[in-house]
């Protein structure tokens, strides 16, 4: 599994799972699985404009993002919900590079574990 | 050591326990998605060590740890946010690890809470130790038996212990009164309360009656509540 790849990085879970292929398997399905509900989650508050529940929902998905390195990819963006204005175009952009990035990376998960597992 | 994994989300719960079986001295006695059923499950069996999330749905992590009093086993703090930490430490929780957590970043808060393990005084002796407390009350330090206790308010600056007899004011605060108090009796209901278990006549909605003194729970403590008190 040591492919690279556009929008996950795999260094983490090969460093937990230390070649065990059932625990690589079962997380990634997980985050496939996971990320699919939270995004539509975070959709669902965003149309209601409820930018309290969506940063909640946004830190609920932070250890999911972090097993496949998208923390450290979408860090500024996520750092900048904590701080800025809610409802801006900078607030609005930064939603959509992490639910854009998080979907490219959900999908290239779906694609991993039908080609390796 | 007994180990618990508490944390609402199931990726890290599942990362948790690979990381447990790196370390053949713990042994995971269990895995729980939210504090409540943390607190249940800590208080049916030998728990030693939690690796502890803050924010859950419902209690947060440290809420628990409040709750847990003398019940409280070593607590390391498995967390994405850092800003905590200064809240969790305070709590004397053996280590506070942020997410995503390393396997050996993971050994080292193990190890540490295995050194805190080994000076740990046991769960008997420390409640031996707190069937009474010290109150300085006017210019005399009084001993009151914690059994005593109907309940105490925090008032500003200071603490009101009321007892059947007498009510004594001391200069403290209500989290310093906490941690020397026996979780097997008392329990937070309330960021002003504390109450003796024992003591309650009634429950109606969200007041609880101790001998006529009628005390306000809240929301966040209500399922602690309702856990000790075991409603039939």
């Amino acid at each position: 599994m040591s492919t690279s790849y556009d929008f996950i990085d795999l260094s983490y879970i090969e460093q937990v799972s230390n070649g065990d292929k059932a625990y690589e398997k079962e997380v990634l399905e997980l985050f496939v699985e996971c990320m699919l509900t939270d995004l539509e989650t975070v959709k669902v508050h965003f149309d209601a404009g409820d930018y309290h529940q969506l940063r909640k929902t946004l830190h609920y998905m932070l250890p999911n993002m972090s097993i496949v390195g998208l923390d450290l990819r979408l860090r500024e963006e996520l750092d900048a919900l904590d701080h800025e204005q809610p409802n801006t175009a900078r607030h609005i952009d930064h939603i959509d590079r992490i639910c854009f990035l998080c979907t490219k990376a959900r999908l290239e998960a779906i694609i991993l574990l039908r080609s390796s597992f | 050591m007994n180990c618990l994994i508490v944390d609402d989300n199931k990726i890290a719960r599942i990362t948790l326990r690979k990381m447990v079986s790196l370390d053949p001295s713990l042994v995971l006695v269990g895995e729980c998605p939210d504090a409540t059923d943390a607190y249940q499950k800590i208080l049916q069996q030998p728990i030693d060590l939690i690796f502890l999330d803050v924010e859950m749905p419902g209690m947060s992590g440290i809420e628990l740890v409040k709750s847990l009093g003398q019940h409280q086993p070593l607590i390391i703090f498995t967390t994405s946010k850092k800003e905590y930490a200064a809240e969790a430490f305070d709590l004397q929780v053996a280590d506070y690890i942020t997410k995503p957590v390393t396997p050996v970043r993971f050994l080292q808060a193990v190890e540490k809470a295995k050194a805190s393990f080994k000076k740990k005084p046991t769960t008997a002796s420390a409640t031996a130790s707190n069937e009474f407390i010290f109150i300085r009350d006017s210019n005399v330090v009084r001993r009151l038996k914690a059994k005593d206790i109907l309940f105490l308010e925090a008032k500003g600056d200071y603490v009101q212990i009321f007892t059947e007899e007498k009510q004594y004011h001391i200069h403290a605060t209500l989290k310093s009164v906490e941690e020397k108090l026996s979780a097997d009796l008392f329990l937070r209901i309330h960021r002003s309360f504390i109450i003796n278990v024992g003591k309650i006549d009634t429950l109606e909605g969200k007041t609880i009656i101790i001998h006529k003194h009628v005390i306000p729970v809240s929301d966040a403590y209500r399922s602690l509540l309702n856990n000790r008190m075991q409603i039939l």
